[in-house]
């Protein structure tokens, strides 16, 4: 089935642990502040489909793709690092340049912790887009707006400035907001968060 | 606790597996005005 939001859809890959949240939650509201949709493994709930097609099922709907490799480290139990990001980003290249049609025009932008550090484990991918964010969501923030500004035609950006600011205010009403829906802040699923973050644009606009 | 467990436990922070959709959008944007009126209001005051 062919997807209608193809051009605006934007496949995030990246890690899903509580110390990544602010970043995670950072990058959903960046992808809706500039008119794009954030779409990631967790929106669905299906049981039967294992994740791995899940996840190629994403990436085919989504001409974007957003990957965060900052997390390719050794885990401390087992000194073996985790390497979904990673495949995640080789499949969405793979499409990109297997794929036919409109699978050919899909872009990405790679995040890591810190500048040139993928050489050391990923230095296939140099020539890529790749930015450095220091686990700050304000640097986060600023990669994902210059990356989507040259994409954007047709309707002006809010800045970097703007968009963090927006986002300061989104973060501190969010506990309030889980309050009054009745959630925790631990329970927040994917769908809640773009709710939540598609309703707050909409209503302070 | 293993490896595979701890992730799978991190996963599920901001997973939708076996939660159904807790709130709807109408519910949301309630919410979400009624902070706004709060701000307002707050500033207003402050001056």
């Amino acid at each position: 089935m062919s997807n209608e939001r193809y051009g605006s859809d934007v496949f995030i890959n990246c890690p899903f642990d509580a110390k990544y949240a602010p970043i995670f939650q950072a990058v959903v509201f960046c992808i809706f502040e500039c008119g794009f949709r954030a779409r990631c493994a967790l929106e669905i709930d299906d049981s039967g489909q294992v994740r791995l097609e899940r996840i190629v099922a994403i990436i085919r709907d989504c001409r974007l793709g957003i990957h965060d490799l900052s997390r390719t480290e050794s885990d401390a139990a087992t000194g073996l690092p985790r390497f979904n990001m990673p495949l995640e980003l080789g499949l969405f290249l793979a499409a990109k340049w297997f794929g036919s049609g409109k699978q050919r025009d899909k872009v990405c932008l790679i995040l890591d912790r810190e500048p040139y550090r993928y050489q050391a484990f990923i230095s296939d991918i140099a020539g890529q887009d790749i930015r450095d964010h220091h686990d700050e969501p304000t640097r986060v923030i600023a990669a994902i707006r210059r990356w989507l500004r040259p994409l954007v035609k047709d309707r002006p950006l809010p800045g970097e400035t703007a968009i963090n600011a927006r986002y300061d205010l989104f973060r501190s009403e969010l506990p309030e907001m889980c309050r009054e829906l009745k959630l925790t802040n631990a329970e927040i699923t994917f769908i809640d968060l773009t709710h939540l973050v598609e309703e707050w644009l909409r209503v302070n606009g | 606790m293993s490896v595979s467990k701890k992730h799978s436990q991190q996963r599920m922070i901001l997973s939708a597996k076996g939660k159904p959709k807790s709130f709807s959008k109408k519910a949301a944007r309630t919410v979400i005005k009624t902070l706004k009126v709060r701000r307002a209001a707050a500033v207003k005051k402050h001056r």
